[in-house]
């Protein structure tokens, strides 16, 4: 051949001969593999809710990594951590090496996307209700092969609703304000108001408001809120030029509830969280 | 195009902000909490009056200083400054702090645009390094906001947000006091020296015939202008347009003599946010709109009149 380029070899010769019988053998042995239980996948958890809930199956052992935001319980902090919830970083995710990215739908869409490049399964698993929360079990569930944990965990949450039912109703109207600056109400659609009722209290009405948005200055003077739940420092409310005015500001029916990630936070300790609300209701 | 009296539309202007603030104060204001809600709208429609007027004022000088119509107040990169300056505070200081610490932040940091723009345009020798000097410090400020959210975690990122879109609830009298002291004062000795205005917006050449200091004269306006602007972003987040489209409707309806449409053009600006704060309530149901977007969305509109109808003229 002019130019002194090497004869280049037939990729038939590849697939003759003995080579053949490993490509069969190892086609028969990915078909196999595929058939068989899954065996503890490499899982790196981006919502802080699923964080808590595989410690809580007793998986924790399955996570390789978590968001910033994951912070519970105390093992989970010393897991690396690989970038913010909504937006993780590419670069720290792939050095993790997971075979499963669980996250939610506030995940940036180009990080999903970079992921599936490099063939890593990302599970989207939103939870902004009980019944989003029990889905998320099953769910998880599967991947981590606890299944029956999670099915133990969806029953301890119909028990609770079933007992938190039978509670006295709280003569309260509540609107839920979960940060000042700026004022952000708890809309329909949020965890936090399906807990308000099931806690027996009553939610203030929204105007078809959904999810956490800024209230206009009219609609908190005129919501007919009774109380008011927060979770910030009452004293920051009151230097607010529009709260200040506020009914149950003015009469004090502002409940500070300092624990307000278990309301937030749709895992496992929702059910410690809508207990430390009723006692905090009730005082 | 004939133009009409200066005064007219000046009174026409005055009288439209008075209906404008009776309006604001009418409807819905029955039941519990009729006299907050009364009280809470009137200064929010004050407040509006104050950053439409003088957001509308920066735009006319920005407009006669660099002889470009499409100078607005925000043209140095002091919005920029400002938004870095909000964003360093929601992400770094308590958040009991934020009250008193976001408007001083944002203040700070419209400050620090206009002195590194001053710094770096060697005290505004010419228009053009002024304005070149504004556009890429505002593009570096701009990066320094963008790594400032990076950094925010999800509260703090919506404060960022809804600062930047703008809001007329922070109003309080203390505020409005300050505001419009600045606003008159800055509305007088502007006025005071509007030839020099006019001379400026004809040519540097010009109006160093007509004996003007054009160094002197143009820093005077530009840290004039500048300071309005930063006032206003301070007190109520980024309000696009007003500045940009105001003064560019009363030059049409009154013509271009600085001498006689400054007042106007202030009066005509705090019109403007009014009526779109109005707007924006009319609009809000429980969720808040904001008035920003209500502003830009008007303002683009009407600039786009504009346009169409100079073309048509040329």
């Amino acid at each position: 051949m002019p130019g002194g380029a090497p004869p280049e070899k037939g990729n038939g010769a590849m697939f003759s001969g003995r080579y053949r019988i490993f490509f069969i053998l190892g086609g028969l042995l990915g078909a196999l593999s595929s058939c068989l239980p899954l065996e503890a996948a490499r899982i790196v958890s981006l919502s802080p809710a699923v964080t808590e809930l595989i410690f809580h199956l007793g998986r924790g052992q399955d996570l390789v990594g978590r968001s910033s935001a994951c912070d519970y319980p105390p093992a989970a902090r010393s897991l690396p951590v690989a970038g913010d919830f909504a937006r993780p970083s590419t670069e720290k995710l792939l050095a993790l090496r997971p075979d499963v990215v669980i996250t939610n739908e506030l995940i940036v869409p180009a990080a999903a996307n970079a992921l599936r490049q490099y063939g890593i399964k990302v599970l989207f698993l939103p939870c902004r209700s009980i019944a989003e929360y029990r889905a998320t079990c099953r769910a998880v569930g599967k991947v981590t092969g606890a299944e029956d944990e999670a099915k133990t965990e969806i029953e301890r949450i119909d028990g609770f609703v079933r007992a938190c039912a039978k509670w006295p109703r709280l003569d309260r109207n509540i609107l839920c304000l979960i940060w000042f600056q700026p004022v952000l109400a708890a809309g329909e659609n949020t965890l936090i108001r399906e807990l308000i009722r099931l806690v027996g209290a009553d939610c203030c009405g929204v105007q078809g408001a959904t999810g956490y948005f800024k209230p206009s200055a009219e609609f908190l003077l005129r919501c007919g809120a009774d109380t008011l739940l927060v979770f910030e420092d009452p004293a920051l409310f009151r230097k607010h030029p529009v709260l200040r005015h506020l009914d149950a500001v003015k009469k004090g029916r502002v409940v500070y509830f300092p624990h307000g990630k278990l309301l937030e936070r749709p895992g496992p300790r929702f059910t410690e969280g809508v207990l430390k609300l009723r006692e905090a209701l009730e005082k | 195009m004939r133009k009409i009296s200066c005064r007219l539309l000046t009174a026409a202007a005055l009288l439209a902000a008075a209906i404008l603030l009776l309006a604001s104060a009418r409807g819905g204001l029955e039941g519990p909490g009729a006299d907050v809600l009364l009280r809470f709208r009137l200064f929010r429609s004050l407040l509006g009056f104050l950053v439409g007027g003088s957001l509308a004022l920066s735009g006319a000088i920005f407009q006669a200083v660099f002889r470009n119509p499409l100078a607005d107040p925000y043209i140095l990169g002091i919005s920029s400054g400002a938004a870095a300056g909000a964003a360093a505070v929601f992400v770094f200081v308590p958040a009991g702090l934020l009250f008193l610490c976001v408007p001083a932040g944002a203040l700070a940091g419209a400050l620090a645009t206009l002195g590194a723009v001053l710094v770096i345009s060697g005290g505004g020798r010419s228009a053009d390094r002024l304005l070149l000097s504004g556009v890429v410090t505002g593009i570096v400020v701009s990066s320094l906001l963008i790594y400032l959210i990076s950094l925010s975690d999800s509260s703090q990122l919506a404060g960022v947000t809804w600062w930047i879109l703008g809001d007329l609830q922070g109003a309080t009298p203390a505020l409005l006091a300050a505001l419009a002291g600045l606003a008159a004062g800055i509305l007088a000795a502007v006025q005071f020296f509007s030839n020099e205005l006019n001379a400026l917006a004809v040519g540097d050449e010009a109006a160093m015939t007509r004996g003007v200091a054009v160094r002197k004269a143009r820093l005077f306006f530009v840290i004039a202008a500048s300071l309005l602007a930063s006032s206003c972003v301070a007190a109520a987040g980024i309000i696009g347009f007003a500045g940009l489209v105001v003064p560019h409707i009363v030059r049409l309806l009154a013509g271009s003599d600085h001498r006689r449409i400054l007042p106007a053009v202030f009066l005509s600006g705090g019109c403007f946010l009014q009526l779109c704060d109005l707007t924006a309530v009319a609009l809000s149901g429980a969720k808040e709109t904001p008035v920003g977007v209500v502003c830009s969305c008007a303002g683009g509109i009407l600039f786009l009149v504009l346009l169409a109808k100079r073309r048509r003229q040329a």
